[in-house]
């Protein structure tokens, strides 16, 4: 009979709250019994808990006293741990992403897949009248949350700042904006350069001016959050490329616009988004997938690494700031010294040999990992576990990663043990590495097409080349509307040439004519 | 047929390209991830190479004609404030091709009509540009914070459904993002044919913590008319309103400072 892994562990003071599929249990640290479970609600009550799915999303107020829960339904529950008492559950607008307390506890804030934060009380009032869609209302608002940002993209990532005076978010569009909390309608800074998605952002206690964030990309970023400005890089993908144990299957899109794939056409878009990943990607992958794929047949599916970063932590040690992290579908917990220059072999990793799920830093140096412990590997995909916990407990020291057996033992053991059962088919429905499938936008293989035609700005006012407009279309015969504009812009060159013969004079304005001309000479060349 | 008449009149010797050969359907999903170029960051993009007679200055655009259509806004107002670097933004490939082959063919043919060494100044259209681009997601990716001060939102897509509102150029979650971009003292403009959409933009500005209403009449006494007169009859939208006779509201808002 498989198990839920557990997909959130808050190890508090004195009580950890386990979160497994649908269900919630609370455990005593040093005996590590089960206080309270909702496996053991009566069937009625567990009828409803199982119709919600299981829990995406959750959080523990920092007193320890009360857990909130998010799980397929859009329905915001606040549960009392003492007894695990649903003290409200209300509508949330959209699927969430992420929630979070604030310190007091007297505030949860809920991202969604919309893009946007609203903030609702503790307390749960439920509206009077029903809230009705006027014509000026922008969002829905089933709880009356109180709208704090909004980004036109979907949100991966929130967090307040220590002193919660800012809110941070990150999105699918390579977004990480700062915000004025609560006054998030005032937007202090963007921290640009992500080339991909940003799933993770964290900010180290003992150093609050400093941000981390990872996604897609192959690199970490440090920022100095108030400027937006990146302090570092840390090349990442390199060392954890070996530990990605889950490979994702990827998505066919960006060939829907109409743009049917045209046998040699297609052909080349493969070639070059393969080419495209041979630079973000490593030689290992090569290796294994030789130049063959170039000539495997459209249809076949094909699994890939992908890198989607999960978590990021950090510990101050004896040997200083360290960050940690873990990536979706990777068999390690990865660490390295945060300082100005990080070279591949300060990254540590340590390997459980199945992947892992989550991670916390519990107190100063211990780290509770949560994971996929009856993961039974795919095609081509390794498992090298000798045994099948769901829980592990490390430590940290000299700047490494160790196992740790004392700290937590009783806890882990029984965390291992208490598992909740779940048939093959409620484990599949976890989906536990959907993301590698959903944060990566594969429309983008279009762009790289793109931009093999024109290496310009996009539309930097040169004669625009027909290919990029109906770039797809190769060497299929042009429109009217193309030929029409081939000719408007042969007479703009005409003229841009004749003045330039008639005066040598213009220096400066020789130059645009110019580029114009080469341009275009390639673009009317492959056109016709 | 009056169409046909006036594009033939065009046509005869000029090198502006022409519209009917950069049809493409109005609308476009703001919220699909479109084949888009972006760059990372606005220190990422080159300048130089949208305003090449300005190129080592260091200027970068100070108005964004957000949804900028076929570009009637940006020609009007470039011999206006031949300073002033403009920047349109439109999502539809074609319509953006042709302001890029619009502008392109006006600043060699005002540059035939107008011999070297006449004027002083940058020669014309050397001030305007335009990228396509989903403005809803990646205005922050070509403007620094505070670095604009005029965003232009000239008879933006109404989306009539309810359902629809979403995507809606002006939302309060959006305005944050123009807030950011635009200085402190700059303006918004709005207008639309569309009655509904004007209450809808000016109840979202005006609750907005970040704008203030300003009047015409106080922005054409800050010496803004021209820029106003643009607004209202310079887009191929505005003419084609005018011709058929509708109505089109205008309202502004100035960018303000709050304390924390």
């Amino acid at each position: 009979m498989p198990h839920y892994p557990h997909s959130h562990v808050f190890v508090g003071p004195t009580q950890t709250v386990d979160i497994a599929g649908p269900h919630i249990q609370v455990l005593d640290n040093v005996t590590g019994v089960v206080l309270f479970s909702t496996t053991a609600f009566s069937n009625d009550q567990k009828d409803v808990l199982l119709k919600s799915g299981p829990v995406r999303c959750a959080a523990v107020d920092q007193e320890f006293t009360h857990v909130v829960t998010s799980a397929e339904d859009k329905m915001l529950k606040v549960w009392q741990l003492d007894g695990l008492k649903l003290l409200s559950e209300r509508e949330l607008p959209k699927k969430p992403t992420s929630v979070a307390f604030t310190a007091d506890a007297q505030t949860i804030l809920v991202s969604d897949k919309f893009g946007d934060v609203f903030s609702y009380p503790f307390t749960y009032v439920p509206l009077t009248v029903k809230q009705k869609k006027d014509a000026l209302s922008s969002h829905e608002n089933p709880s009356g949350g109180q709208l704090i940002l909004g980004h036109a993209s979907p949100l991966n990532a929130f967090l307040l700042t220590p002193d919660e005076r800012y809110i941070i978010s990150a999105d699918r569009d390579e977004h990480i904006r700062v915000s004025w909390y609560p006054k998030g309608y005032n937007i202090e800074m963007y921290c640009l350069g992500h080339l991909k998605f940003v799933s993770a952002i964290h900010i180290p206690k003992f150093d609050s001016a400093t941000l981390i964030s990872g996604g897609g990309d192959p690199v970490l970023k440090i920022w100095d959050w108030m400027t937006g400005s990146v302090r570092h890089d840390i090349e990442v993908l390199e060392k954890v490329e070996p530990y990605m144990a889950v490979r994702a299957l990827k998505r066919k899109r960006g060939y829907e616009d109409g743009e049917a794939p045209e046998g040699g056409k297609f052909r080349r878009k493969k070639g070059r988004g393969k080419a495209k990943k041979k630079e973000g990607s490593t030689d290992a992958k090569d290796s294994e997938e030789p130049e063959t794929a170039n000539d495997v047949p459209e249809e076949e599916p094909k699994l890939e690494k992908v890198l989607v970063i999960r978590r990021i932590q950090s510990v101050k040690s004896d040997a200083g700031p360290y960050i940690l992290f873990s990536a979706i579908g990777t068999t390690a917990v990865f660490c390295f010294p945060l300082k100005a220059s990080v070279a591949s072999v300060d990254i540590k990793a340590f390997d459980f040999g199945r992947p892992v799920l989550d991670f916390s830093v519990v107190g100063e140096q211990t780290i509770v990992v949560s994971l996929d412990g009856e993961w039974i590997p795919g095609e081509g995909e390794m498992a090298t576990a000798n045994d099948n916990d769901m829980i592990k407990i490390l430590g940290f020291a000299g700047g490494e990663l160790f196992e740790k057996e004392e700290s937590l033992a009783v806890l882990a053991s029984s965390l291992n043990s208490s598992l909740v059962s779940a048939t093959a088919e409620e484990v599949k429905k976890l989906d536990l590495y959907g993301d590698l499938t959903s944060m990566p936008k594969y429309a983008s293989d279009g762009d790289i097409e793109g931009e093999g035609d024109t290496t310009l700005p996009i539309g930097a006012p040169e004669l625009s080349s027909s290919e990029t407009a109906k770039g797809k279309k190769g060497q299929v015969e042009l429109s009217k509307k193309e030929l029409g504009r081939i000719k408007t812009k042969q007479a703009v060159l005409a003229k841009a040439q004749k003045m330039e013969v008639d005066g040598e004079t213009k220096t400066e304005e020789e130059e645009a004519p110019e580029s114009k001309r080469a341009r275009s000479d390639g673009g009317s060349g492959m056109g016709a | 047929m009056a169409k046909r008449k006036r594009e033939a009149a065009v046509t005869s010797d000029s090198i502006l390209p022409q519209k009917k050969h950069y049809r493409q359907r109005a609308h476009a999903n703001p919220f699909s991830d479109h084949a888009l170029q972006y760059p990372p960051a606005p220190a990422a993009v080159d300048w130089a190479e949208h305003y090449p007679a300005f190129a080592g200055t260091g200027r970068a655009p100070e108005f964004a004609d957000i949804g900028c259509g076929f570009g009637g806004l940006l020609i009007t107002l470039a011999p206006l404030f031949p300073d002033t670097l403009m920047l349109g933004m439109e999502i539809r490939v074609q319509v953006s091709q042709y302001v890029q082959d619009r502008i392109a063919a006006l600043r060699v043919s005002s540059q035939a009509d107008n011999p070297a060494g006449a004027s002083s100044g940058p020669a014309p259209y050397q001030n305007v540009s335009v990228v396509r681009a989903n403005s809803m997601k990646f205005l922050p990716n070509y403007f620094a914070k505070a670095s604009l001060s005029a965003l232009f939102f000239l008879f933006p897509d109404p989306h009539f459904k309810s359902r629809k509102h979403k995507a809606r150029i002006i939302s309060p979650t959006l305005l944050a993002e123009y807030a950011y971009v635009l200085r402190v003292g700059g303006i918004v403009y709005t207008i639309t044919d569309v009655k509904d959409l004007h209450e809808w933009m000016r109840t979202h500005l005006e609750n907005f913590p970040l704008f203030e209403p300003v009047d015409e009449q106080t922005l054409r006494d800050e010496g803004k008319g021209s820029i106003i007169d643009a607004v209202y009859t310079s887009t191929e939208e505005g003419k084609k309103v005018a011709r058929n006779g509708g109505d089109k509201w205008l309202a502004c808002f100035r960018r303000i400072d709050v304390d924390r």
